[in-house]
């Protein structure tokens, strides 16, 4: 018994002597050895991982996939004085650590003239965490809509953007989380003796408006840039463990830099109407209009109309050709090959055509128009043809209006008509000019 | 009683020093194995010129001008300068949403185009049939895209259409 009470006494000792020595190794090491280790976390790009990269992206996709950042930016500035000065800032993030597009979630803040941030004072940390500035609106942005549901300081079903909130986002294709912790300790002096007077906590309208100062202070003005902030100040970044399943703060890193991306558009006009908003919506408003009568603008189809003449060109060359024709004395009017092609790429196009055979065209080019040729407009959806010009007789030969659905032939009562079987097939409205 | 008690005083030190021992032993181990990181990395490029025309967007916004009498409506956007655009050398075609324009006067410099619309309502008769000026400018610091109608209603009818549709217009080389 007394042989085990002194080998442990013993190991106690030696226990006590190494964890005195390994104090002095800490000790020393901590405040004497004068290594730096500096950590940057750059923050890119926030598309999902399953997203396709942006070559192999449609013209279509890339509109909706190509682009995500974690901060975007948009000030329409009012310079002109032709709308309402309007400041947005937009977080784009994830709801879970697999980064998938399924987690996209969006969360903004919009302020309604040029923000000037300023100390909001708070009684305690706690409360410095959970205040949320009133003077925003806050919009977020899940499964493709935009919204709202924030009804003041303490009450919201939209993300709140406070200090107590941490946003997944992605480094390196991998999960990091990022909050606003930002502080720095007010001092004072009496009589020689400084003390502490109190703690600023950055909040969301610091960020917001250090960000549009970033923005007003460019060198290339207005338009749509990309910058890269330095968020070390106000953002802690902590990197997820997937052994342990937590984000894990780094006490250990001398200096930690953290940049992310910040895309903005800088506009010189001031914000008319909500389309124009980074969430289709302004004050909250989703028809938000400067314009004070609107005019009901319901339609159910819209179509291009192409108003074809004898002066129509396609990439610089002639819509129509001419064949000359020794039997009839003239020539015989078709579309060119390209053009039909054209037209029946465009089914919603709506195709008038409007020939002056006495035109300053037809006479100085010599161009004696005598009719239509074979399958001169075949296929090509007409809406209206408009004839001009005296005393003519016209030949309309074969198919050269068929499958036209021609609605309105317009014609001068001298211009006669001489139409061959099944020139044409559709029903149409005659008109006299 | 003087020996216990220096004992247990003995002991609760010994408890404390190693306890404070194993804390610094890991604060240590942490500290001695950091290295200098870099996660990430940033890989944006700001353009400051293109090497063809192409204007898309979301929606259109025309504005008018309070002293302008002409009722005119106009959307102005400065875009990236375009590097190689040479309407004398050269022939373009202009597209708007996959619409093939038309009659387009192609300068050196500029590209003019012309744009009609038509509106139907659900009973198929046009309520609306507005047209629009497409001007493009080429410039030497940057490319100025001016899109005008006339009249507000036609204003609105296309700033619906672009709002429904969004913009994409093309410039294209024809080679």
């Amino acid at each position: 018994m007394k042989v085990l009470k002194t080998i442990g006494n013993c190991c106690l000792v030696f226990l006590t002597v190494l964890s005195i020595c390994v104090i002095i190794a800490f000790v020393y090491y901590h405040f004497f050895v004068k290594d730096t280790t500096i950590g940057v976390n750059n923050v890119n790009d926030q598309l999902a991982l399953d997203v396709k990269k942006a070559d192999e992206l449609t013209e279509e996709e890339k509109d909706e996939f190509e682009e995500r950042w974690f901060m975007e930016a948009s000030y329409y500035s009012n310079a002109k004085n032709n709308g309402v000065q309007l400041q947005e800032l937009k977080y784009n993030y994830f709801t879970g650590y697999n980064l998938t597009s399924d987690q996209y979630r969006s969360t903004g803040m919009q302020y309604m003239g040029d923000f000037n941030t300023y100390s909001s004072e708070v009684n305690s940390k706690d409360e410095a965490q959970n205040r949320v500035l009133s003077e925003f609106y806050y919009y977020d942005t899940t499964n493709g809509i935009t919204w709202s549901g924030f009804k003041g300081q303490y009450g919201s079903v939209s993300t709140t953007l406070n200090r107590e909130q941490q946003f997944i986002i992605k480094i390196d294709d991998r999960p990091f989380s990022i909050q606003l912790t930002g502080k720095y300790d007010v001092h004072g002096k009496f009589l020689f003796i400084k003390y502490k007077k109190g703690t600023v906590y950055f909040d969301y309208g610091d960020v917001f408006d250090c960000v549009f100062t970033a923005i007003k202070s460019n060198d290339k003005g207005y338009g749509d840039y990309y910058i890269t902030l330095d968020l070390s100040q106000y953002f802690t970044i902590k990197e997820y463990d997937t052994a342990t399943k937590k984000f894990k703060a780094d006490d250990v890193t001398d200096v930690i830099k953290n940049y992310a991306v910040l895309k903005f558009h800088y506009d010189e006009n001031g914000a008319r109407n909500s389309t124009q908003s980074l969430f289709g919506s302004i004050a909250c408003n989703p028809s938000y209009d400067t314009e004070q009568d609107k005019i009901d603008t319901t339609y159910w189809q819209e179509r291009m109309t192409y108003n074809l003449d004898e002066n129509s060109k396609l990439n610089g060359k002639e819509l129509f050709a001419y064949r000359y024709s020794e039997v009839y004395g003239g020539y015989f009017l078709s579309l060119t090959m390209d053009a039909k092609k054209l037209f029946a790429e465009m089914p919603r196009a709506k195709v008038n055509v409007m020939l002056d055979l006495d035109s300053e065209y037809f006479s100085t080019n010599e161009i004696n128009i005598v009719g239509f040729d074979y399958n001169a407009f075949e296929g090509v959806e007409l809406d209206t043809f408009t004839v001009k010009g005296k005393d003519k007789t016209l030949y309309l030969l074969e198919k050269s209006l068929s499958n036209t659905s021609l609605q309105v032939l317009k014609r001068n009562f001298s211009i006669k008509l001489e139409i061959a079987s099944g020139a044409m097939n559709s029903e149409y409205r005659e008109v006299f000019i | 009683m003087k020996n216990t008690v220096t004992l247990i005083v003995f002991y609760l030190l010994c408890f404390v020093i190693i306890v404070a021992g194993v804390f610094c032993g890991i604060r240590l181990y942490k500290e001695v194995k950091a290295e200098s990181y870099i996660n990430g990395s940033i890989d944006i490029s700001n353009r400051f010129s293109q090497e063809s025309f192409n204007y898309s967007s979301t929606s259109v916004v025309f504005y008018h001008d309070l002293y302008d009498d002409t009722q005119t409506y106009t959307f102005e956007k400065e875009l990236l300068k375009v590097d190689d655009f040479d309407g004398n050398k050269k022939s373009y075609q202009v597209v708007l949403n996959d619409y093939v324009l038309l009659n387009c006067e192609i300068n050196a410099g500029s590209v003019f185009a012309m744009v009609d619309m038509d509106f139907y309502n659900t009973e198929g008769k046009v309520v609306n049939s507005a047209s629009m000026k497409i001007s493009v400018k080429f410039l030497s610091g940057n490319t100025q895209l001016t899109l005008a109608t006339t009249g507000k209603e036609n204003a609105s009818f296309l700033e619906q259409y672009f709002k429904d549709n969004g913009i994409r217009l093309q410039i294209i080389e024809i080679l």
